[in-house]
């Protein structure tokens, strides 16, 4: 069965429809990249298909395992196996990480009928997680997001990220802020959760990041519509012609 | 001008006079235009009587407070902390008469009523927490507790005040916190009381020289609270900090006043008031800092933050800066606002349930204020947050 399935996608912000027709499928293992110019619409699909408020789906549907997920609130959808690596990173004051990653752990958890995770075996997971992707032991004592660099933010997004476990993985945009080393440390902290079935979804911009997370299909995204799919090689081409001859055929 | 000698019945006769004279303050009155009193007039309150003493466990850093009378400062026995009547203590009456704002509506009706008040000195460092708990009951009875306490120069001790009780009457506590050369009072305080009643407190502060106050507030009680705290710097170098928190719903109204006179050289005040707001509760924070000309290298800081849950809900913040030294730095910021979208969809897209998610943003907001406290304030502050929340 199809892991992600979007169907003739339609989403609007307010009056105004920025998603306009949007059909993809996505299987287990599979890597898929969506790229685009500015203003194509990357950034609301992503949110659509999180679940944020604000944004109206006003036609097509989104199946995670066969199911739809459009009644479904953000943090439904969560624990129902999606997970979205945000652009920006969202700082929370106050909120301390540790607890944060437990309870994010622990609403999947009971969820699916699980235990609550023993607190001290948790947070030797976490160090080991964190450690892997170059995160600091102190970064996950402050709070969630507050005081770290662009490229610590993104690393935390891959830590939530491998601590969740999640069936269909959405990167916005992760490279953004990266430098070289830790656009590679990102990519190897993805590409080691890839083991299983999950499938990914990468959204970006710029061809950089698919030289470390290898697509298996790349699609081009212009004007709220996916104008053209194809292999790895498309988007070399992206890289070397840039994104004007597909905005035109939009 | 100071009062020569003064006794508490002589103190208690003018406040009276003063009280029948000018009544209650009308919403014309500027520093209660948001705090409306007409329910608390239509109770038509009878003063407390002095209860019959109560037996109590023999706590020896507890003091029982029922409808305002001090019960079981015999018990009390820590090194450093003496405990009197105020009637029996002149010097300290006197200094109470000195430090009381009048005409002032809530002091003069406290003093009006009070049989008499508690006097507490104390003198070097203590370490055990002093607690001080005032119970209320009863329908249309008004209380009106009447403390001094003197922190001697050089002294220092932590005191946990709380105020809790049911019934439809009125707590009007007044406080007198004199602070000497040098000296450190950490000062907690928990306004619980059941939401059928009402508290008008005045909370009074001098500092002498190198003096640090530390004032650190939960008002989670009453159908309205008011809580006013003066704090005047009288001698170089002295702190003051003042933090609040204030939790107010249905139809509660909360009044976080204060008022911090710089009158000495090179002071420092800073105040962070949070309050949170749901259903049609009502709120005013209304801060005023007056710095006197030869009060240089002044550092007066304001900050007032208020998360409002419902649409019905209304936040007032009323700062006041009265400046007249050339060399100083003040400062005063609000913010008045709801729960930031984007925090609330971060925590939903990890799975966090929209009612857990809220819940954290709103703990994180308070916590913020108290983090930084030592124990046992921090605690104990802390608890009355969580079962505030817990209510939601």
């Amino acid at each position: 069965m199809p892991l992600l399935e979007i169907e003739n996608l339609h989403a609007s912000i307010g009056d105004k429809p920025i998603l306009k027709g949007i059909t993809l499928t996505i299987n287990p293992t599979e890597i898929h990249a969506i790229m685009g110019p500015n203003g194509s619409g990357k950034s609301t699909l992503s949110y659509v298909l999180a679940g944020r408020e604000g944004y109206e789906v006003t036609d097509g549907d989104i199946r995670l395992d066969g199911v739809s997920v459009l009644d479904m609130e953000a943090d439904e959808r969560a624990r129902a196996g999606l997970f979205l690596a945000f652009q920006y990173p969202v700082e929370l004051p106050g909120v301390g990480g540790m607890s944060f990653l437990r309870g994010a752990v622990n609403a999947r958890r009971i969820a699916n009928g699980e235990e609550e995770i023993d607190h001290i075996a948790f947070v030797k997971t976490v160090r080991e997680a964190a450690a892997s992707l170059g995160i600091k032991d102190d970064m996950l004592k402050r709070a969630v997001n507050v005081g770290f660099s662009g490229g610590e933010k993104k690393r935390y997004e891959i830590l939530q990220m491998a601590l969740l476990e999640p069936r269909m993985a959405i990167l916005d945009e992760t490279d953004s802020g990266l430098d070289v080393d830790a656009l590679r440390i990102v990519s190897e902290g993805v590409n080691a959760l890839k083991k299983d079935d999950m499938g990914v979804l990468v959204i970006t911009h710029y061809q950089r990041l698919l030289d470390y997370i290898i697509p298996d299909h790349v699609h081009i995204l212009a004007d709220g519509r996916i104008v053209k799919s194809g292999d790895k090689s498309l988007a070399l081409e992206v890289e070397k012609s840039g994104y004007g001859d597909f905005t035109n055929a939009a | 001008m100071p009062h020569e000698s003064m006794s508490f019945d002589h103190l208690s006769a003018a406040a009276a006079k003063r009280h029948e004279q000018n009544g209650w303050p009308g919403s014309r009155d500027e520093a209660w235009r948001f705090t409306n009193l007409n329910e608390i007039k239509a109770l038509s309150l009878t003063p407390a009587k002095r209860p019959d003493s109560h037996a109590f466990s023999e706590d020896k850093n507890l003091i029982h407070f029922i409808n305002g009378v001090a019960q079981n400062t015999d018990n009390i026995s820590i090194n450093g902390v003496r405990i009197a009547p105020l009637n029996a203590d002149s010097e300290l009456t006197t200094a109470l008469a000195d430090a009381v704002p009048h005409p002032h509506s809530v002091a003069d009706f406290a003093l009006a009523h009070a049989h008499d008040g508690m006097a507490m000195t104390v003198s070097g460092q203590v370490d055990t927490p002093l607690m001080f708990r005032f119970a209320y009951e009863g329908d249309g009875i008004s209380s009106h507790p009447v403390v001094v306490v003197d922190i001697k120069p050089g002294s220092s001790v932590t005191i946990l005040e709380e105020h809790l009780g049911s019934g439809a009457g009125l707590s009007a506590p007044l406080m007198l916190y004199r602070l000497g050369e040098g000296a450190h009072l950490h000062h907690a305080r928990r306004l619980v009381e059941d939401e059928s009643r009402y508290h008008l407190g005045l909370n009074l502060v001098q500092l002498n020289a190198k003096a640090c106050y530390h004032g650190d507030m939960v008002m989670s009680g009453g159908a309205i609270s008011r809580s006013e705290t003066q704090v005047r710097i009288s001698a170089p170098d002295a702190e003051a900090y003042l933090n609040a928190v204030y939790l107010g719903r249905h139809d509660q109204m909360r009044d976080v006043t204060s008022r911090i006179d710089h009158d000495a050289p090179d002071g420092q005040s800073f105040q962070r008031i949070h309050g949170i707001l749901d259903d049609r509760a009502k709120a005013v924070f209304q801060g005023k800092v007056k710095v006197a000309r030869y009060a240089q290298k002044t550092d007066g800081n304001q900050m007032s933050r208020t998360l409002i849950l419902s649409r019905q809900a209304e936040a007032n913040t009323k700062p006041e800066l009265e400046i007249y030294a050339d060399d100083v730095t003040c400062s005063h910021g609000a913010t008045i606002g709801e729960i930031d979208a984007d925090q609330l969809f971060y925590l939903k897209s990890r799975g966090i349930s929209d009612e857990d998610a809220r819940q954290l943003l709103i703990e994180a907001f308070l916590v913020d204020v108290i983090d930084e406290l030592g124990d046992p304030q921090r605690d104990w502050l802390m608890a009355a947050i969580q079962s505030w929340i817990k209510v939601r």
